[in-house]
């Protein structure tokens, strides 16, 4: 009988430490496979809270001072952005004679203690986008599915840019990044609420690295050429799914180029895929877009050109709403061209549309 | 004690293993439900609900189709600030099928909760209860992949919605004092439809009751500086529209209006500007000006006449 309980008691053990294993070998392995949870830090200018990505919000400058920051005296001031605003802060070294004079009063002068006006700020509904993307690149902002500014990041891989003039409410912002020889990032997505009247900081974005390979098929034995872009010195994590998952890791250059010579002796024959993502000073961004590949018995050299991109059905290197336009008109009508048909499937339904907004550029 | 027999471990094992592995994955899942401000809705009150998404993992495309019981009546939709950025198939009520159904997609795709999709008012009829149902078959998500995955776990929540004499439920109004936003209309050709014709393509948002609809005018601008004169035509128009004017001489003017009622207009300058000769306002600026000095000089003619008399 003790036995029985005993066995009964491993066999509980057992089976507890088997889905324990499970449970956590799934987690863990879909920190590699899986999507990967894209944190963007948000922060609100104007609620009086200095928050991350912020230098102050509205009186609340986190100990800091015109001297903390260099200067000899004054006051220091935010500006709208959340930014510090110095213009009231004196030279480290002040002259003798400086004292502080009041700024002009509105109206006429005379007398004593005139009044003065200050100008009433102007409230604007403001969001300010700060990332990281492909030195020297150009980043293309979203809103709403549709271009709504573009700016070029610096070689350090920093950028930031920022919309006003948005009313109030849920807004969904995507970015993307041409690299340097036109192949785009996948178009990364949040979506916020946006407080009217108040300055929203989105930072802490970091675009997942470009991608290409040289070939759509390579003969077994040969190297397939997996290149593309990311920030200067960042690892870049290179995830070929077969049927055993290959991880490989290489670090990109200065100019924030990538490139991994990947042994096919590796894979199997048949069709795989892959992606990246890259980490660097802790943030790690979410997968590349992914890219497929055979393995077989000839090499047949991959095509890479700006217009190659799924879903621009209209040959201009974009998918955007003309292309959805094409697409709407082809909706469930017999006999679809095979370009718009991007499944080729004979049918344009939501699989094609699902297609096109994965590969949205707008 | 009797000896516990192997079955028993089998079965033990395969409960809390399917458990543990099933459980888990089911966490991924996204998830369709109803948000609704009251949990009990009195006879003949008007209220309305909510459509939510939870999202896991990252998708892009969502299509529903749900059954409203003929307990309820079905009064409007309101799809501002909804998480579908374009509507393949705009939300359509069907009376007689009673159903509602939509799809559309979120371009780059969408991971996150309680993002709203639409709203939908409603009106009790009787006392009981009535069930909101999704149509398991036509209700879908797609993730955010290259291919175009469905979501294998999508979960669909009905709703139960008491009907209970003398509660509550009026709706909060939506109060939507702010036009669409603005927004660039484009024209553009394709050889794979209308005959290669030029067509317009246009969209904008509306954060407070949704866009309702589009309008279009292609009209001959009959201007003198600011001043336009005549009642422009406008008609209802839906993305893609093929122009009527294909020489693209005029302006196109586009009208996004909400649910609200609130408009918002964009202008496409003339492509192909028609020559001088040919444009109404310069014609009426000089049959005018020919018109001020015929009669001046008549005028002066017949005073300089009298004079002379």
């Amino acid at each position: 009988m003790k036995r029985d309980y005993l066995l009964f008691f491993c066999f509980l053990g057992a089976v507890i430490l088997i889905a324990g294993f499970n449970f956590f070998s799934q987690n863990t392995s879909a920190d590699t496979t899986s999507a990967v949870i894209f944190t963007v830090k948000i922060s609100v200018c104007g609620n009086g809270e200095k928050e991350y990505g912020e230098d102050c919000d509205d009186e609340d400058f986190d100990s800091d001072t015109c001297q903390t920051l260099g200067f000899g005296g004054g006051t220091l001031n935010c500006s709208d952005a959340c930014e510090f605003d110095t213009d009231a802060c004196s030279a480290a070294t002040p002259a003798p004679t400086a004292t502080a004079t009041p700024p002009p009063s509105g109206g006429g002068g005379g007398g004593g203690g005139g009044i003065i006006s200050t100008p009433t700020p102007i409230i604007i509904t403001q969001v300010i986008f700060k990332g990281k993307a492909y030195p020297k690149s150009d980043v293309t902002l979203l809103k709403d599915a549709q271009v709504a500014a573009t700016t070029k990041v610096g070689p350090d891989a920093n950028f930031e840019t920022s919309l006003s003039g948005l009313t109030g409410g849920t807004y969904t912002f995507g970015v993307w990044a041409e690299d340097a020889i036109g192949n785009k990032s996948i178009t990364h997505n949040f979506t916020i609420s946006i407080a009217s009247g108040a300055a929203t900081v989105i930072s802490g974005i970091f675009l997942p690295p470009s991608i290409s390979i040289d070939k759509t098929e390579v003969k077994m034995g040969e190297v397939l050429n997996i290149m593309g872009y990311s920030a200067p010195q960042a690892e870049v994590a290179v995830i070929i799914n077969s049927d055993n998952e290959i991880l490989k890791k290489t670090t990109s250059q200065a100019n924030g180029a990538w490139f991994y010579k990947f042994d096919t002796l590796e894979a199997d024959y048949g069709d795989h895929t892959v992606k990246s993502r890259s980490t660097k000073d802790s943030d790690i961004s979410t997968f590349s877009k992914i890219v497929a590949f055979k393995i077989g018995n000839k090499t047949i050299p991959a095509e890479i050109t700006k217009k190659t991109v799924k879903g621009n059905l209209n040959d201009d290197g974009k998918v955007n709403l003309i292309d959805f336009s094409i697409m709407a008109y082809w909706y469930n009508r017999p006999t679809p061209p095979m370009k718009i048909d991007l499944n080729s499937d004979g049918k344009v339904n939501l699989i094609d549309f699902s297609i096109m907004a994965y590969y949205w550029t707008g | 004690m009797k000896k516990l027999p192997i079955k028993f471990f089998l079965i033990f094992f395969l409960a809390i293993f399917g458990l543990l592995f099933f459980g888990c994955k089911t966490v991924s899942a996204s998830r369709l439900y109803f948000n609704s401000q009251e949990a009990a809705i009195g006879a003949e009150q008007e209220f309305w609900l909510e459509l939510v998404l939870d999202a896991e993992n990252s998708i892009n495309t969502v299509s529903a189709t749900i059954t409203i019981p003929p307990d309820l009546e079905f009064l409007d939709i309101i799809t501002g600030n909804s998480i579908i950025n374009l509507w393949v198939d705009i939300p359509k009520w069907d009376e007689t099928k009673r159903v509602l159904n939509f799809s559309g997609i979120i371009p780059g795709g969408f991971s996150g909760m309680k993002a709203r999709i639409l709203i939908i008012k409603l009106k009790t009829k009787n006392e009981g209860v009535a069930q909101l149902v999704f149509d398991k078959e036509k209700t879908e998500i797609f993730l955010n992949s290259p291919d175009a995955e469905k979501d294998p776990a999508l979960r669909l929540d009905s709703l139960n919605i008491s009907i209970i004499k003398g509660a509550g439920g009026s709706p909060a109004a939506i109060i939507d004092s702010s036009p669409p936003e603005n927004f660039i209309p484009e024209i553009t050709r394709n050889s794979n439809m209308f005959n290669g014709d030029y067509f317009l393509v246009f969209l904008t948002q509306d954060k407070g009751t949704g866009v309702d609809y589009y309008e279009v005018s292609e009209s001959q601008e009959f201007r003198i500086g600011h001043w336009e004169f005549g009642k422009r035509k406008w008609i209802a128009a839906k993305s893609p529209y093929v122009l009527t004017n294909q020489k693209l001489s005029n302006a196109i003017w586009v009208k996004a209006i909400d649910r609200a009622g609130n408009e918002r207009i964009a202008i496409i300058p003339p492509r192909y500007p028609l020559p001088w000769y040919k444009s109404y306002s310069i014609w009426v600026i000089m049959m005018l000006t020919a018109l001020i000095a015929i009669s001046g000089f008549s005028i002066s003619i017949f005073y300089g006449g009298k004079k002379r008399l």
